[in-house]
């Protein structure tokens, strides 16, 4: 019943946030940051510093770059140096990047709050339980294996040198950021295929047990 | 000979149930070689990625390459392919995490964005992928320091010198390391 509670109001509070975020507060740049240092509060508070890092250092420099782009894009679309212009696409990046954040946030922080027993203690047919069950793994496991991704990434010996971000360095800077996320595509993907046939191989195992 | 590295004397957590004692300040050195032994699960590969690999900034200045193949070799292996056969379009045979290993030594024999050639391999425990006695065989041309992480030193066959860096239990959360010359 503990759990039930739990999942409910977890649920519940996640995507009442994640709307009113989205849909109403969508323009106020004050109301996101706010959240965004109350969310980052409240992670840090729950799952620990450790955690807290490991997801804050791939996400915010994802939200960098994210506000880069707009910046960068803002060039041509304002047609060159019109500072008010690319201010104004800039903070479109800014408030973009809060709402990316803010969800991230929010749903990483339900997911890994969920046990595995709280799962279980839905009642839910098997079926379903496994989707849940897989999601919380393939969390956990992501987190935990990209922890290090500059040196497991740092393989490819042109990803060594160090670049200063600048014009010239783009290209080899995006490529980098483009292999981090293709990479964490295809691993939890994999992943998902070879925990979801163990998941599936015990569920038949208990059936014809039983 | 440089030094690539040193490791104060000194306790160390190496995660959140071991610890490692360091008796003596060990100092690596690039043309010298080591291989990691010990018992299973007493902290070579926490010792490689929470300690080593933090205290190796491969970059220009300090005149090195770092290869590190680490125990999630399997990220890597997705790394090299969509780097070379994905994003530079390659068409590189890459079906096997071996093969992968094999390509990207041979990038990193003929890198030469450093002024320097000189390369730190770390290879933690990856001979299920690989035949080792192969890979050091065709290490000929550059400067290498190699740090090997093995269970089985015994299938080490080659011209090679490593000196030892011994793992050693304590107690069940306390190791200490030994660098046996």
């Amino acid at each position: 019943m503990k759990s039930k509670l739990k999942i409910s109001i977890g649920l519940f509070l996640t995507l009442s946030l994640v709307l009113v975020l989205n849909y109403i507060f969508s323009e106020n740049i004050m109301v996101l940051s706010i959240f965004f240092v109350s969310i980052s509060i409240l992670f840090f508070l729950l799952q620990g510093k450790k955690m807290f890092w490991k997801l804050g250092k791939y996400w915010l420099k994802f939200a960098l770059f994210l506000v880069f782009v707009f910046a960068f894009f803002g060039l041509f679309k304002c047609g060159g140096l019109n500072y008010k212009c690319i201010l104004e696409r800039t903070e479109m990046g800014i408030i973009t990047a809060l709402i990316l954040l803010n969800t991230v946030y929010a749903v990483e922080l339900f997911i890994l709050s969920i046990t595995i027993n709280d799962i279980l203690s839905l009642n839910l047919p098997i079926k379903y339980l496994k989707f849940l069950i897989l999601t919380r793994t393939l969390m956990t496991q992501g987190v935990a294996k990209f922890e290090n991704d500059n040196v497991l990434f740092n393989i490819i010996p042109e990803f060594q040198i160090e670049r200063k971000i600048s014009f010239k360095n783009l290209k080899p800077i995006f490529f980098q950021k483009i292999i981090l996320i293709i990479t964490i595509t295809f691993y939890l993907i994999e992943q998902g295929e070879i925990l979801g046939s163990l998941i599936d191989n015990r569920i038949n195992h208990i059936y014809k047990s039983e | 000979m440089s030094v690539i590295t040193t490791i104060q004397k000194g306790k160390y957590q190496l995660n959140s149930s071991l610890n490692v004692i360091i008796d003596t300040t060990i100092e690596f050195s690039l043309g010298e070689n080591y291989i990691l032994t010990g018992e299973n699960g007493i902290g070579k590969s926490s010792f490689i990625s929470n300690l080593l690999i933090p205290n190796l900034s491969p970059n220009a200045i300090n005149n090195f390459l770092l290869f590190y193949a680490s125990q999630d070799i399997t990220i890597q292996y997705y790394v090299v392919k969509n780097y070379y056969n994905g994003l530079l379009n390659e068409k590189q045979d890459l079906s096997s995490i071996e093969k992968a290993i094999k390509l990207i030594k041979s990038k990193y024999v003929k890198f030469d964005k450093f002024p320097t050639q000189n390369i730190v391999f770390v290879l933690d425990e990856i001979d299920q992928y690989l035949q080792l006695n192969d890979f050091f065989q065709e290490l000929n041309k550059s400067t290498y320091t190699i740090f090997l992480a093995t269970h089985n030193e015994d299938i080490i066959q080659t011209d090679i010198e490593f000196q030892k860096i011994l793992f050693k239990k304590i107690t069940s959360s306390i190791s200490k390391i030994y660098l046996l010359k």
